[in-house]
């Protein structure tokens, strides 16, 4: 009688492990969102920052040398070339020093003259995106992170 | 045994494994959750840092928009934004107002250039872009305290720009941003409005242009040298200021300079003797008899006395006295322009030179030597309103002695022994005809004794002593004299009024609106100021290779420019004010519109003018105390506008030609025009995030 008192029955493991794997589950599974989570918001702020970087830059530039770069009567800086998609990568050598994971994504830079009566402008977009199959793709929940602004021509 | 102690399992310890299972899944719930939150925390920051950067990047655009649609707005004086700025109205001086009631106040300004940008990107139209701008200070006064003109001041003009989360989405962004920047601004007149029938009661610093012709040293320049007055009646040079068809209240004034109490000649010649004033000639001013005449006369005396003295010796007689009978003989006088065709040549002239050189002796004063007509003031009939100072016109006054003998014969009295007794005859003589003619022909001049004692006393022709003593004293207007009593009108001698600014040849203070005359005198209103040409250049104010001037305010460049370096008209845009150490012009000016206005200045250095092409603009060369600012024109000057010199130096003009100014009278406007410069450079900036 008392060894019978001192087991469980099999329908009461059962349950315990059922509850156990709910329990086991669930937490594995949140687990595995805020995982996702946390990547996701921490690649989309390294692109975010990454966007901004050029959007800085070229605010600095001014509209005249931004125009002069639309026409086409002067280069971007090598750095920062417009128009097409460019892989950020390290270089120890560079002058301008990014993350390591950085180089998983790439960049692109673009400007257009827009005007409205004696306005004049160029609007800045910076798109980056995943460089290929990388853990970015994986993570980062959009497929790209665009930031745009404005630079308006500034009386001399 | 070890399997025993190693497993969790005592059945002496009863539910302990249950528990510490519990236990463990709860610690690992909660560290799941927490990292769960943390997550959350991090992707809730990746998008509020996302938003807020898209509110700055809208606030940053915004602002530029809101500054680039101010700067232009208020270059264009009929704008409203020009006028409320100008006038201070329409709620935008907030200069007053507490900082705690600043919200809500102020113009707004449309930025609609990045609210459409906004709709067109990812999460922006979820934002309320607003922009607006208000005067946070003003100062109508300059550092010691003198009040600027009008409207005119400093001040400081505050944008700001919010961006913020629409109201259907504010709980879902969290992003906001507020940017506030200041920049200062003037607002400075370019030209004002005058009442050309009384003087400014204020300091203005553009009151050159009031004028067609204004000579800060005149008085100087025209009594310089052995040659005075040369420069303003030259002999090869010709001005014409031509304001025919512009209305009194629209013509420029002209003044030449003199000082206070002194007084300039403008020569006028033949086509002006209507100048005159008074009696151009009066005949008969007082008769001499016979024994007077023949003591005015002692060479005439002695002739008819050797016919007399002849004519009774044939008698065989001896002469006991003689007189003229039937004779006229009177004092008279004409006027004369002092350039006057008949004084070109001959007696006449001579009488006026000696005359000039007589005064001058006399009076010790430089009187101005030349007498050539040098500039004309068109229409002449409208002289009084245009003419300022003491401008003189001067008439050579010819008084001479006249003897009519076309009626008149010689009545001698002679005596003759006749059987020792003497006995007395009367017998006439006639003048021969060659003698009548020839005295009818003859104007004895009258030079006054006094001033002219020298050549007087050995006068054989005509005793000027004897006049002096029994005809001038109580007829004065016998006497040769350069009459010099009257102003440069027509038909009127009435004193012209003085400017304002004429007794103060020092640069005065500008705090002293009684004692300032320096022109744009207030450098703080200047827009810009040391700029090189080739800044100049760069900021589009100089635009040589498109032939442009841009103008906007008073701006002074640090180098001598050059206009029309390449011999092509050169357009004027804007209203404004080029100083410059120097000035050459090679090409034409032409305002743009009929409101662009141009003025070209420098601070005493010469302007060089080397076109005969129209120059719509005006030249101030002007310095401080005793600067000799002067234009060279190396070709025909023909200029629209106003022009205001230290020295005129006419006589170093191109000779030959008919230099003309003809006034523009957009200089005479019937309200205060100003231009308002907003300072590019941010003086105070305020970015706040999240804010709202």
């Amino acid at each position: 009688m008392k060894n019978k008192r001192r087991a469980f029955s099999l329908i009461e493991i059962v349950i315990a492990m059922a509850f156990l794997s709910i329990a086991i589950l669930s937490v594995l599974w949140m687990n595995r969102s805020s995982n996702q989570g946390s990547m996701d918001a921490y690649y989309e702020f390294l692109a975010f920052s990454l966007a901004r970087e050029p959007i800085e830059i070229f605010r600095g530039f001014g509209y005249d040398c931004l125009n002069d770069i639309v026409k086409g009567n002067t280069s971007p800086p090598s750095l920062y070339p417009v128009g097409s998609f460019v892989d950020i990568d390290f270089d120890a050598m560079s002058d301008m020093q990014y993350p390591n994971e950085a180089r998983l994504f790439q960049r692109q830079i673009e400007l257009t003259s827009i005007s409205s009566g004696d306005l004049n402008g160029i609007k800045i977009k910076v798109t980056v995106a995943a460089r290929g199959q990388s853990k970015v793709d994986v993570w980062m929940s959009r497929k790209a992170v665009t930031l745009e602004s404005l630079v308006m021509e500034r009386p001399k | 045994m070890m399997i025993k102690r190693w497993l969790p399992l005592n059945l002496n310890n009863k539910g302990i494994a249950m528990f510490s299972a519990i236990f463990v899944m709860l610690i690992i719930s909660i560290l799941a959750l927490q990292f769960h939150f943390t997550s959350r925390q991090a992707q809730s920051t990746a998008f509020r840092f996302q938003a807020s950067e898209i509110a700055r990047q809208l606030a940053e655009a915004a602002m530029d928009e809101a500054f680039l649609l101010i700067f232009n707005e208020t270059g264009k004086p009929t704008s409203t934004l020009f006028k409320k700025l100008k006038d201070r109205s329409g709620g935008i001086d907030c200069s007053s107002t507490s900082l705690d009631n600043l919200t809500g106040k102020g113009v707004p300004i449309d930025v609609n250039l990045t609210r459409t940008h906004a709709a067109s990107i990812q999460n922006g139209d979820k934002f309320n872009i607003e922009a607006v701008a208000r005067i946070v200070d003003f100062r109508n006064t300059d550092s010691e305290g003198a009040q600027y003109y009008g409207k005119e001041g400093v001040g400081t003009l505050e944008i700001k720009v919010s961006v913020t989360p629409k109201p259907a989405y504010e709980k879902q962004i969290q992003g906001a941003c507020n940017i506030y920047r200041h920049h200062d601004y003037k607002v400075a007149s370019i030209v004002t409005k005058r009442d050309n029938s009384s003087q400014r009661s204020e300091f203005v610093q553009n009151y050159v242009l009031d004028y067609a012709l204004f000579i800060k040293h005149g008085q100087k320049e025209f009594e310089a040298g052995s040659n005075a007055s040369i420069s303003l009646n030259p002999e090869k040079q010709k001005l014409t200021i031509d304001q025919t068809g512009l209305a009194s209240n629209k013509c420029g004034k002209v003044f030449l300079g003199n000082r206070p109490g002194g007084f300039v000649f403008l020569n006028i010649n033949t086509v002006r003797k209507d100048f005159i004033p008074s009696q151009i000639e009066r005949k008969k001013i007082v008769e001499a008899d016979s024994n007077q005449t023949f003591e005015i006369l002692p060479t005439f005396n002695a002739s008819v006395r050797a016919q007399v003295e002849k004519a009774v010796k044939d008698e065989g007689a001896k002469l006991e006295s003689y007189k003229m009978v039937g004779h006229k003989a009177y004092f008279e006088f004409k006027k004369y322009p002092v350039t006057d065709e008949a004084l070109t040549d001959g007696n006449l002239k001579d009488y006026r030179d000696l005359a000039m050189a007589g005064k001058k002796a006399k009076l010790t004063r430089k009187e101005g030597l030349t007498f050539f007509p040098g500039i004309y003031i068109e229409p002449v009939n409208m002289l009084a309103d245009i003419l300022e100072g003491d401008i003189r016109q001067r008439f050579f006054h010819f008084g001479y002695f006249y003897v009519d003998l076309s009626a008149a014969h010689i009545e001698v009295t002679a005596s003759k022994k006749v059987m020792g007794k003497k006995k007395k005859k009367s017998f006439t003589i006639p003048f021969p005809a060659d003698t009548v003619n020839s005295m009818k022909k003859e104007h004895y001049p009258c030079f006054n004794y006094e001033h002219m004692n020298a050549i007087s006393a050995n006068n054989p022709v005509i005793n000027l002593k004897y006049v002096w003593d029994n005809f001038a004293v109580s007829h004065p207007e016998i006497l040769i004299d350069i009459d010099e009593n009257n102003r440069y009108l027509k038909g009127s001698n009435s004193p012209l009024p003085t400017p304002m600014f004429y007794y103060y040849r020092n640069p005065g203070s500008t705090s002293d609106s009684s004692s300032a005359s320096i022109p744009y005198a207030h450098a703080n209103l200047w827009a810009r100021r040391k700029l090189s040409i080739a800044m100049a250049e760069d900021f589009g104010i100089l635009e040589p290779k498109q032939n442009r001037i841009n103008l906007r305010g008073i701006v002074q460049i640090n180098e001598p420019i050059t206009i029309g370096a390449d011999g092509h008209e050169v357009k004027v845009y804007g209203q404004g004010v080029l100083i410059a150490p120097g000035i050459t012009i090679k090409a034409g000016i032409k305002k743009a519109d009929a409101n662009s206005l141009c003025v070209l200045l420098t601070r005493g250095y010469p302007i060089n003018v080397e076109t005969d092409q129209l120059l719509e603009t005006s030249l101030v060369s002007i310095g401080k105390n005793n600067s000799e600012g002067h234009i060279k024109a190396k070709k025909q000057l023909k200029l629209k506008g106003a022009l205001a010199v230290d020295l005129l130096r006419l006589d170093q003009w191109a000779e030959g030609v008919n230099h003309t100014i003809t006034y523009d009278p957009a200089l005479k406007p019937s309200e205060d025009q100003y231009q308002i410069t907003i300072s590019r450079w941010v003086s105070f900036q305020k970015m706040v995030e999240h804010e709202e």
